[in-house]
Parts: structure tokens; sequence; C-alpha cells
């Protein structure tokens, strides 16, 4: 029975709670690392098959064995498969990502002119997403059943069947085609910065937006409905706690915190949707790369830009899971 | 907020559904037929790129000139089939793959875990450009990576399902039965597992579908000139100024097909969180001309009263209180008591102005120290009840919120009450000494996952009593955790309440609890109340089976359902009688951690001889029952029937000793398989044995259901349209169908209520009379030892004390 001695098990459970989120973001690191080795290898195996026919493709349709074969030992794609693997890899741990097989620069130099512009249209998306999928998640959920719920479920609902594209293909007909107020395309002109053409962001940043948002405030609401339904918040109601402190005390810190590492998994969402949404607007970003790089089977440069995706969502979900336990009193109490 | 309001949001997802079934069905015979309907061929041009519709061309052409709408009918067939080929491989995979982790858990367990681990670093779509890369442009790297991305999730669902349906009292008494694994796989879990995974599957066919699309526009899906929806989005965005609908027409047919198959799925598998209101408080219904302000007027030391209350089901329409009159006075305890589901616990939520969600009211009213409730707003009666009430929910567990420290658990309340705030933490002090708990700073500021139950138990008592309510309401505090401890501490809160002139109402079925601490008994049954005066009174007349002298003109369900049994000739009397007789040595079962559990367990129940066994939760009663079906290893010592030693594991008896010997589960809501008609579970173990020839099988199964009290219009329901007792009765029927000399009955009575227990103990005595069957039966409850009476034993210290031999036996 713990009741006889409580201050000296609530000190320990404090210090036990301490040590333990160290633990976590210490194992969480760690299978961070693991995570990534494992993407590595899988990046690498499943673009191995077209790395030896690079030689070839890079050559042109009907090249002559000999200079296939010359080509192949440039590339090093004679040497075995593994020993490939460990060069490549410990080239991207000292940075060296290789050449493109089709422009001939350093990967790494197309990476960094172009990941600069995918973190702007990340970070301003992100910036939006988070404030607004709460407010209205929460908004809806607290009216669970109402009208304005039944609302808010019937929009989210269909933007979350809505693929990206299409939105953002409707968009473009919309404020570009028809009404002229933004440029239909997001490119940047030759020496160009993002910084000189602010506005190529808008319809990239809307189109994310519109998808990220229904299912994040989808997430939200449903959070809410789920304290608001509990035991907890019905003894508070009929023990007379007005409604703005039961939302306040009783729903929101219940219902949020264990929603924050969900929200952060769903970012994978944004990755995806910032694959469609470079494209559709040639958004000089990483997603855009890499979707060209794979369709021109140029594999180095799709290693590095599947690598460096993976290492942000990696890095996001941890900090997501870090964040959901720092602020859930619940989630730190020792196992 | 009227409680009529309730009603809307079932009715309306439930439209919803068929609309969205329909509409997809139609969309995808469309998209299937679609190439035979093309007025042209969809892949060569037949006129000028991008020329707007016209007579010819009803949606225009394309970049290439091509017919849009014969390319729009021809592009979904490859995004239709490719996703349900996609779904097939996935489940066929994940659920083959879940299974296996869910009976070898471990590595594979681990495995699944990891490869979700992985995939979560990499998004679907960035695994499509990769695994392109590798296999080129096209379908099958669009399908590998698709399957892929799911099957992780999948094989996930699937073993968690798995590892839940394997926990299920009807699995174990399979296993118990001698059913191999592909009987216990094929007959138990995978209808079960079915309806799992399709309501999955509806979720994942708009996903798998939106992949295929996306990976079509990004150009690594289906290659030109293949008519692909996603594809020509792509093609003809140059266009989009020219001719819009070479865009809008294919984004417009993935739209309706993604819209209605994800409407479809949340239909099917989340639409009950949306039709779950929250929960609702104040029922303000104008009841013009009844609305007293000053109270019902009678005695004046009436602190709360409902009058001719009637409730509802909003969907059904069934009433759950039938008119119901009860009146809580000043300084008295009232017990409010009842089966479950008698209608206790609305009533009380009704006295509080309470309507629980589901439930509408009819008609009736409820005054609190003299205000009616009807009349008041949200806010209030919110203020109402915070100066008069203090409400304690049945389950300290789930009613504290996990978030508040100990102290703020009070001080909400104390603030809502309009206690000044530098009074809250004195009085919160106050509070927990009346309970007998700490109150220093350090249990203060804990939170309630850092207490034990008996704390919160006690806690939850204490936010309740802190702003000395003049009304306290107990609902159902005996019922969960430990009872004696809280039988206690109710004694002790109604003591404190006593001395502070706190009228108590207090909602229980436990009858030891209220006789103990209650002034006037309300007994309710199926939303009347049948019995009202001082507890004494009541509590003789009605027993102490709680069942209660029956009304005139009025019989319980279970009787009418029982009705008369005609004697069945035949079926186990064939069985030769005597010989069979249990014994167990020096029983011995250690737990690894628990210690040992049993020691040296000896007993003998003769052919046809009933043993009850007794002791408390966690003394090892059911353990000896399992161990003596084979379902736990003793350590040492050995059970022989009949003079057979029977091996310790069920895997390694013989099938003769395993159908001699059966066991009846505790829970009745467990040990049925919800997936199966009464005569499929009455019936298995028949067939199973080879006791009956297949074509009388159901002639055996009627007569078996019939002579258990129940009818042959039982035969084809499902446990769910099967009430509690009803349900033990087939989990007999069940284990007698195996023509056993000896039934194992763990603790059958403990998930029924007194009236119903007693209906299915009468049963038990008839029949295992009839039958000459020996029971071993495992109890806490008296009710039980009465009625069966036989030998009694007790369980203590892991050894069994005989004690005497009772009763009729």
């Amino acid at each position: 029975m713990t009741a006889t001695h409580p201050t000296a098990t609530a000190t320990a459970t404090a210090g036990a709670g301490r040590w333990t989120l160290w633990r976590f973001v210490l194992r969480r690191l760690l299978s961070g690392a693991l995570v990534l080795l494992a993407v590595s290898a899988i990046v690498f195996a499943a673009t191995g098959a077209a790395a030896g026919d690079a030689a070839s493709v890079s050559l042109g349709g009907e090249a002559d064995p000999a200079a296939i074969a010359a080509r192949r030992a440039e590339l090093g794609l004679d040497r075995p498969a593994l020993v490939r693997y460990g060069g490549w890899l410990l080239g991207v741990l000292h940075g060296d990502l290789g050449r493109s097989y089709v422009s001939g620069t350093p990967v790494a130099d197309l990476l960094c002119a172009r990941a600069g512009n995918s973190l702007v249209l990340a970070g301003v998306t992100v910036a939006l997403l988070v404030p607004v999928s709460l407010g209205l998640g929460v908004w809806a959920g607290l009216r669970a059943g109402g009208l304005a719920d039944r609302v808010v479920a019937l929009v989210t609902l269909s933007l979350v069947s809505l693929p990206e594209f299409v939105t953002g293909t409707v968009l473009v007909l919309l404020l570009a085609v028809e009404l002229d107020w933004l440029p239909a395309v997001s490119v940047l002109g030759p020496g160009q910065q993002l910084a000189d053409r602010p506005q190529i962001l808008v319809l990239p940043v809307v189109t994310l937006l519109v998808a990220c948002v229904a299912h994040n405030a989808r997430l939200v609401r449903a959070g809410v409905v789920a304290v608001s339904a509990g035991d907890a918040v019905a003894t508070a109601r009929l023990n007379g706690v007005p409604e703005h402190r039961v939302v306040l005390r009783y729903v929101l810190p219940a219902a949020i915190p264990p929603v924050i590492p969900l929200l952060a998994r769903y970012l994978s969402l944004l990755v995806g949707g910032a694959l469609v949404a470079e494209t559709l607007f040639g958004y000089p970003g990483l997603a855009s790369m890499l979707v060209q790089a794979s369709a021109g089977r140029d594999v180095p440069t799709v290693q590095a830009a599947a690598l460096t995706v993976a290492a942000v969502t990696v890095l996001v979900n941890l900090l997501g899971d870090l964040l959901g336990v720092l602020v859930d009193p619940l989630r730190r109490m020792p196992q | 907020m009227k409680a009529t309001d309730a009603v809307q949001p079932p009715t309306r997802s439930g439209r919803r559904r068929p609309v969205a079934a329909v509409v997809l069905v139609l969309l995808v015979l469309l998209t299937l037929c679609g190439p035979w309907l093309a007025p042209e061929n969809p892949l060569v041009g037949v006129g000028v790129p991008f020329a707007p519709a016209d007579g010819a061309h009803l949606l225009g052409t394309d970049h290439l000139g091509a017919d849009v709408l014969s390319r729009v009918l021809a592009g979904g067939r490859t995004l239709v089939l490719l996703s349900v080929v996609i779904l097939l491989a996935a489940y066929l995979l994940g659920t083959a793959a879940g299974m296996l982790a869910a009976f070898r858990g471990g590595w594979a367990a681990t495995l699944t875990m990891r490869m979700a681990d992985v995939l979560m670093g990499l998004p679907p779509l960035v695994l499509i450009a990769v695994i392109a890369t590798g296999t080129g442009p096209g379908v099958t790297g669009v399908a590998i990576s698709v399957v892929a991305v799911m099957l992780p999730d999948i094989t996930r669902v699937v073993r968690a399902a798995t590892v839940q349906i394997l926990a299920h009292d009807y699995v174990e008494v399979a296993v118990a039965r001698g059913e191999s694994t592909a009987a216990v796989l094929f007959r138990e879990v995978l209808p079960n597992l079915v309806l799992t995974l399709a309501a999955d599957a509806s979720v994942r066919f708009a996903g798998a579908a939106y992949a295929v699309a996306t990976a079509g526009f990004l150009g690594l899906g289906a290659q030109p000139p293949t008519p692909d929806w996603g594809l020509m989005i792509m093609e003809n965005q140059g266009g989009l100024s020219l001719q819009p609908l070479a865009v809008l027409a294919p984004a417009a047919m993935l739209l309706v097909l993604l819209l209605a198959a994800g409407r479809l799925a949340d239909s099917l598998g989340f639409a009950e969180r949306a039709r779950r209101r929250g929960f609702r408080t104040a029922v303000r219904k104008p009841a013009p001309g009844r609305a007293a302000p000053t109270g019902p007027g009678a005695a004046p030391d009436t602190v709360a009263a409902v009058r001719g209350l009637r409730l509802r089901v909003a969907e059904s329409g069934r009433e759950t209180v039938r008119g119901i009159d009860l009146t809580v006075s000043q300084g008295t305890v009232v017990a409010l008591i009842g089966d479950s589901g008698s209608g206790k616990t609305s009533t009380a939520l009704a006295l509080l102005g309470h309507t629980a969600p589901g439930l509408e009211r009819v008609a009736g009213t409820a005054h609190l120290f003299g205000i009616a409730l009807d009349g008041l707003s949200r806010r209030e009666l919110a203020r109402h009840r915070a100066r008069t009430v203090g409400y304690v929910a049945q389950d300290p567990r789930t009613s504290l919120p996990m978030n508040l420290r100990v102290a703020e658990q009070i001080t909400e309340q104390l603030r809502a009450a309009g206690v000044p705030a530098p009074e809250r933490r004195p009085r919160a002090e106050e509070a927990l000494r009346r309970v007998a708990l700490p109150y220093d700073a350090a249990f203060l500021a804990r939170r309630p996952f850092q207490l034990s139950g008996g704390q919160l138990q006690r806690l939850a008592m204490a936010v309740a009593l802190a702003r000395d309510p003049r009304l306290l309401v107990l609902d159902e505090p005996t019922s969960a955790l430990d009872p004696e401890n809280t039988a206690r501490l109710l004694v002790e809160v109604v003591e404190l309440c006593r001395k502070a002139g706190t009228a108590v109402l207090l909602i229980s079925h436990d009858l030891a609890a209220v006789a103990r601490s209650a002034d006037t008994v309300v007994m309710v049954r199926e939303g009347r109340v049948v019995r009202t005066g001082p507890a004494a009174e009541v509590l003789v007349e009605t027993g102490p089976t709680g069942r209660g002298p029956a009304e005139p003109g009025t019989t319980s369900v279970d009787e009418e359902k029982v009705g008369p049994v005609e004697p069945v000739p035949g079926l186990l009397a064939a069985e030769p009688a005597g010989a069979a007789r249990l014994s167990v040595a020096g029983l011995t079962v250690e737990r690894p951690g628990a210690g040992q559990v049993l020691a040296g367990v000896e007993l003998t129940v003769p052919a046809g001889g009933r043993l009850c066994v007794v002791g408390p939760s966690g003394s090892g009663k059911s353990t000896l029952l399992r161990s003596m079906a084979g379902l736990v290893e003793p350590t040492g010592g050995q059970v022989a029937l009949a003079g057979e030693v029977l091996a310790a594991s069920v895997g390694e008896r013989t099938a003769l000793q395993r159908r001699r010997l059966q066991l009846v589960p505790q829970n009745p809501y467990d040990s049925l398989n919800p997936r199966h008609t009464v005569a499929r579970i009455v019936g298995r173990p028949m067939r199973q044995f080879a006791l009956v020839p297949p074509d009388r099988v159901a002639e055996e199964t009627l007569d078996l259901v019939r002579r258990i009290g129940l009818t042959e219009s039982h035969l084809s329901c499902r446990p769910a349209a099967l009430s509690g007792g009803e349900r033990q009765r087939v989990a007999l029927a069940r284990a007698l169908a195996a023509r056993p000399d000896v039934l194992l009955c763990d603790e059958i009575t403990s998930a029924l209520d007194r009236s119903t227990a007693l209906a299915v103990l009468e049963v038990l005595d008839r029949i295992s009379r009839e039958l000459g069957v020996a029971l071993v039966v495992v109890t806490h409850d008296h009710l039980v030892v009465e009625q069966l009476g036989g030998e009694l034993a007790e369980v203590a210290q892991g050894r069994l004390v005989h004690t005497v031999v009772t009763g009729p036996a």
C-alpha cells in the first residue's frame, strides 16, 4: 500500500519519470537511426535493378556492348552489390551522394539547391496547418452531433477523399486561368531565388493545406469527441462544473496531447502531397526532383532524395512523439 | 437542446450508407464496362488536339486529339481492377502473416512492428517513386509498392484482432474439447475476423485507388497511350485554358469514385463515433402548466424528487422507465436497487436533470431542493447542481480525469460551487482527511494514475464530499474494484453523511451493502417501482436471492421463456451410469512470479456427486478447474478420471477423456462464439465426438435445448440475441452435448443478476440429476451453494479444506 509513505513514493515516481523520458529519447533516436539504415537498404536494393541498366540507358538505345561495359566500369557498376552499397553508404555519411546519371553534376549540389525551397514550402504549410486543424477539430468536436459538426464532418470527409492533383488542378483553373490572380506554374527563371517570386508559393501551399487540414481536423475532432463522451467529463457536468471549465480543464488537456504524435504521423501525408503539388506546379523542390529522377531512372538522385525525405520524416515523428510525451503526463508514467 | 434531438444522427448516417453503396456499385460497373461503351478508339487521335466539346466529341478532344469521352470511359478499369488486385494480395499476405504473428508471437510480431516502423520513414508515394526507379514506370511497380505500404498495417490489424479472438472463452472451450488447431482457426477465429477485415478493406479501397491514381498522375503508373484518369489529368494540364474538360472529366470521375468509397467506409466503420452524441445535459422540455417552480409541494423536508418519470430508448422507442416516482428526504439514505437494466441509474440521473445519451424523456418532472429542473438553462442547472449535489460515478478509474492532480480534482469542483480561492486548498485537505487519505503536498500533487484502486475510490468520494453537498448520489459504488473494501468505504461515507445531515441516494445491486447503510429501499424492476419501504422490511421480504415476491399477474421473463419442460427420453440416459469418478491427488500449480497457487489439492467426486469449491477471489479456484481441464499444466500431482490418470495437457488426453470432462466458463457473454447459431454451438460436440449420426444431430440438439429450458425458436439465434441467462443455458447445453461424466463449472452465476442466476441454477440442478452428471462448481456466491448442495470445500493457502455436506444432494 503506497499510502504509508506517500512522500517517498511520489519522489521516486517523479525521478523514474525523468529517467524514463531520457531513456525514451535515446531509444527513439537509436530506432530512428536503424529505420534510416533499413530505408537506405530498401532504397538501394529497389533502385539497384535500374542501376544495372543505367549504363545502357545513359548511352541511349543501340550502344555497342564494349561501350556499355566501359561505361559500367566507369560508374563502378561491375562491383558486387554489397560492396557498392557499402561504398554508397560511406559516401552518404561523408556527404558524397554521387553524381547524377543524367546531368553528371554532384547530387549533393542539386539537393542543396532544392531542399531549401521544399523546406520553405513545408514550413509555411505546417505553420498554417497546425493552428487551423486544431481550431477546426476542437470547434467541431465540442459541438459533436450539432449542425456545425455535421457540416465540418461532411466537408472534411469530402476533402480527405480528394487527391491533391485534383484540388490543385481546380485551384489552377479558378485562380490562375479564370481569374488570373496567381501564376499557374511555380517555376523560377535562371538565377531567380524564391524570395524574388514569393507568390509562386500560394497555390502549392493551399493545395497541400486543403488535403492535410481535413485529415488533421478529423483526428483532433475524434479525440475531443472521445474525451467529451467519457466518464470524467460526464461526472464533472453532473457535479455542476460550468461548461467553460469543463472544456478548459477536463476536455482539452485530455484530448490534445494524445493527438500530437498522430499529427506528426500524418505529416508523411504532407510529404506525399508535396510530391504531387511540386510536380503539378513545377515547383523547384526536392519532391519534384525525386519524381523527375524516378521517371528518368537517375538512380543516385533518387537515392539521395528518398533518403533525405526519410530522414526528415523520421525526425518529425520523433519530435511529435517527444512533444506528445512532454505535454501528456499520462505517457510519462513508468511502465 | 431538447432530448428529442438525440434521435437524428443515427437515422442520418443510416440513410447515407445505401446511397454511397449504390453510387459506388454503379460507378464500378461503369468503369469495368467502360471500354466497351466508348464511342471511339480511345488510343488514337480522331480530331485536332484540345478541340472543345461538340456534337461529335461530347467532351472534346485531348492533347493528341483523342476523344475525351472514350478515354474517360476506358480510363477507370485499370484503376479499379488494380486497386482490387492490390487489396486481395495485401489481405491474403496480411491475414496469413497476422495470424502467424498472433499464434507464434515473439519474432513474427516483432518483425511486423519493425516493418511498419521502416515504412513510416518512407511515405507511400516516395516508396512508389523509389520502386518505379527499379522496375521502370508502370503498374507492376505501383502494385508492389502499394501492397508493401499496406502490408504491415493489415498484418497488425489481423494480429490484434486474432489475439483478441483467441483470448475469448469460446476458443478456450474449443481447445479444452480438443478441437484441432485448424478447426479452431477456421471455425472460431476466421468467422469473427471476416467482419473486421471487411470493414478494414472498405477503408483501404479508397486509399489504394488514391495511390494508384496519384502514381498515374506523377507518370509513374500507367504509361501513355493507355487511358488512365490520373495520367490524363497530367497530360492535358497544358490545355487547361483551351479545353478544361480534358482535365475536369477524368478528375470528376475520380472524385466521385473516391468520395463514394470513402463515404461508404466512413459509414461502415467510423460512423458510430459521430453518432455517439456528446454528453448533453439539461433536458429542457417546456412543460406548460406543470412547471411549478416551488417544488412538488409535498413534505417540506424533500430534497429531491422525480414524478411520473418515463424514459425510452430513442432509436427503438422501447420504454426503459415506465412511470417512476422517487423522493429523497433530508438526512435520509435511500437505496435504489434492482437488476441491471431495470432503470435505476436512469432514474437517479433524471433526479439531477440529466437524460443519458440515447434515451429520451417521455414524461415526468424532477425537482431538486425545491427547484423544477425543467425550467433551468444549462448554465443555471450547472450552478444549481454545483451548490447542492455531489455525484460519484461508478468507476473511479474512468471518472477521475487523468490530467488533473489530486488537489485540482477537488479545487476545480469547489470553484464550481462558488468557494473562494483561498479556502479551496484547506478544504481539499480536509476532504482528503475525512476519507482517510494522506493530505501532504506530495500526495496533493499526484495524478490519478499514481494512485491505487482503493485510493482512487476514496478520492472520488472526497471530491464529492469536499463542498459539503446537501445530497450525495452514489452510482453503483460497489460494482467496481474490490467489493469488500468498497463496502467498508461505503459504510464510512454514509456515516459521514448522517453526521452532516446530508441526504444520500445510493444506487446498487449489492444487497449486503444496502442492508448495512440504507434507511429506505426502493426496488425497481423493468422500469417500475415494485417495492418501497424501510430497509429492514423490504430486504426481509425479498429474501437472500433478491428476487422478491412475484407480483400478481406478472411473471419474470425467464419463467415465461422456460415453460414446462417435458421429459425427453433417450439421449444421455443411454450412457452407462456408475463407474466414472474424478479424483485429484497432490495437485500443485506454480505461476512464475506468483509462487504456488495450489499446493497439493486432494479431492474426489463420485459418479453423479457434487462438490462446491468456495474461496475468495485470487485463491486459485479457477486455476484448480482449469488444471483439471488440462488448460493449465500443474507442476505436480495428478488428475484421474474413472481410474485413468489424465495427461497434464489437454492436447495429450484421449478424445474419450476430453469428452467425459467438460468445462463451463464463467462469463456467458464471452463463452459463445458470436458468429455461430445456438444450433451450431450445441451441435458441434455431438459432431466432433461422433456421438450422434450426422442426420440426427439436429433432432438431438433440439431435445437438449428444450431440456435446458429454451425453445426451438432459439436454435437459429446467435448469442447477441440472447439474454445472459439464456446464454449460460446454451453454454451448459454445449457442455452436456458431449455427454460428460463430470461438469466443471467456473463461477457460472457471477455475470448474472440474482433472479437469472437462480433460474440457471435450477436448470443445472435438475438436468444434472436427470443425466447423472457429477458437478464440480467453483463459486464465491452462497446462492450457488444453497441451490446445488453437495459437498462444500474451501480453498485456503492453496489447499482444499473440506467442510461439510450440505443441502439436498
